[in-house]
């Protein structure tokens, strides 16, 4: 088993930068930390917003969504390098990517898409994720997606296939509490199960974002409130271990500041074992 | 794959060659399905796959949207039912400005079997083209359609 080299920093309780409600982040009390949407920078002409909130000494991780570390290819050199000149200038600790294929034969889906989840496919991803990490200058952590279809050669749950590379790899986790509901209602996983399944000293850091049912289908909008089915996953996975981050992601939609308070206020409440009555 | 020699060269091992082509293979023809029209890969469940492909075109409607707001703000209520119709025809290529553009050229276009009214259509090929640059809207002969394709894009 490949031990993880370094130690990852105890984050807090952060919320997803974005440029809609960047006033609104600099000035929520308490807040711990911001990720940032990766493909929404620019190494050399970081918004103001953000130099501000690094002056203030909050961590920034940059989070990227079109690497496709999940994809037959090797990793685009360009696109990692970008990661990295992301992270130098932000100081961040850490990067973050998903479990997740976004092209394949010249065509872009524009979202993240399940990866067959097969021995063969391990292998592939596996390499991709090694050639990633020698390409960033801090720890990588890749994240659980949301996935509204199978695929016929899955041999491994989502968990397992992430044990896995983590065992291979050294990569660190983000779980997405919310991606793990979504799988539960859109595909009948059992997300305590799947906590079992994981490396749980691999967590870097846990998503949480709202969503809602339509037509018995879960929409994970993140321009939603949060749920209480969400809040349940996140105190399971907090019944088992202490997660060194858990960030707020909204992306739309965006409710008053007291309301985006409410919230994180409610995941500090599950991490600090209160019971939720929802 | 074109670093593939690349790649060989460096002494990656056969086995691993042959699985990222199969992988490759299957991404390929799943993505396409979802994206350009093509039928669901063999094992695949049929409704789960065009959920997600309706899934994936909504949600580049409402990014379209959202990055170019001059078409729903055109268009009304119309823009999103012609939008997914275009989507169902037209992969994604190039960022969602580009996509927008394309999307109003798409409309406009002849082929489209001219799903706009004549004020929508008006409003969009004022959009497109620059004060002083448009095209007369009576003229639709091949010599015009082609100096409309020919256009430089305004992305």
């Amino acid at each position: 088993m490949t031990t993880p080299a370094t130690t990852l920093p105890r984050l807090g309780v952060g919320l997803g930068w974005r440029t809609e409600i960047d006033t609104v982040v600099e000035r929520l009390p308490g807040l711990d930390w911001v990720e940032v949407v990766a493909e929404n920078l620019c190494a050399g002409h970081l918004p103001e917003s953000l130099r501000l909130l690094r002056e203030r000494g909050v961590t920034v991780v940059p989070h990227g969504v079109s690497l496709g570390l999940g994809g037959a290819g090797l990793p685009e050199p360009a696109r990692l390098a970008r990661l990295a000149e992301a992270a130098r200038a932000l100081g961040s600790p850490l990067v973050t990517e998903h479990l997740a294929f976004v092209r394949a034969g010249g065509l872009e889906a524009g979202h993240l898409l399940p990866v067959p989840r097969s021995r063969d496919s391990l292998r592939v991803i596996a390499e991709n994720v090694r050639i990633a990490q020698d390409q960033l200058p801090v720890p990588l952590a890749l994240e659980n997606i949301a996935a509204q279809l199978a695929w016929p050669e899955d041999e491994l749950t989502e968990g397992q296939f992430l044990a896995e590379l983590v065992e291979r790899t050294g990569v660190r986790l983000l779980i997405d509490v919310a991606n793990l509901h979504t799988n539960r209602v859109n595909l009948g996983v059992d997300p305590a199960a799947e906590l079992d399944r994981l490396p749980l000293e691999a967590i870097a850091y846990v998503h949480v974002a709202g969503g809602r049912l339509v037509d018995g289908i879960w929409h994970d909008t993140h321009a939603h409130p949060v749920t209480g089915p969400v809040l349940e996953v996140l105190a399971e996975l907090c019944s088992r271990v202490s997660p060194p981050g858990v960030l707020l992601e909204r992306d739309g939609n965006f409710p008053s500041p007291a309301e985006l308070g409410g919230e994180l206020d409610a995941i500090r409440r599950v991490l600090e074992g209160v019971p939720q009555h929802v | 794959m074109s670093e593939g020699l690349e790649y060989l060269a460096r002494g990656a091992d056969a086995e691993l060659v042959l699985a990222r082509a199969a992988l490759a293979r299957r991404q390929g023809a799943l993505l396409a399905a979802l994206v350009a029209g093509g039928p669901p890969p063999p094992g695949f469940d049929p409704e789960q796959v065009r959920a997600q492909a309706t899934g994936l075109a909504a949600k580049r409607r409402d990014t379209v949207a959202k990055v170019v707001p001059e078409l729903p703000q055109l268009l009304g209520p119309a823009f999103g039912p012609l939008f997914l119709r275009y989507a169902r025809q037209r992969p994604q290529d190039g960022g969602y400005r580009a996509d927008g553009n394309a999307f109003a050229r798409w409309a406009l276009a002849d082929e489209a079997g001219d799903p706009l009214g004549p004020e929508h259509r008006r409003a969009l090929e004022g959009w497109l083209a620059p004060a002083g640059t448009r095209v007369p809207a009576q003229r639709s002969g091949p010599l015009d359609r082609l100096r409309r394709a020919l256009r430089p894009q305004q992305d």
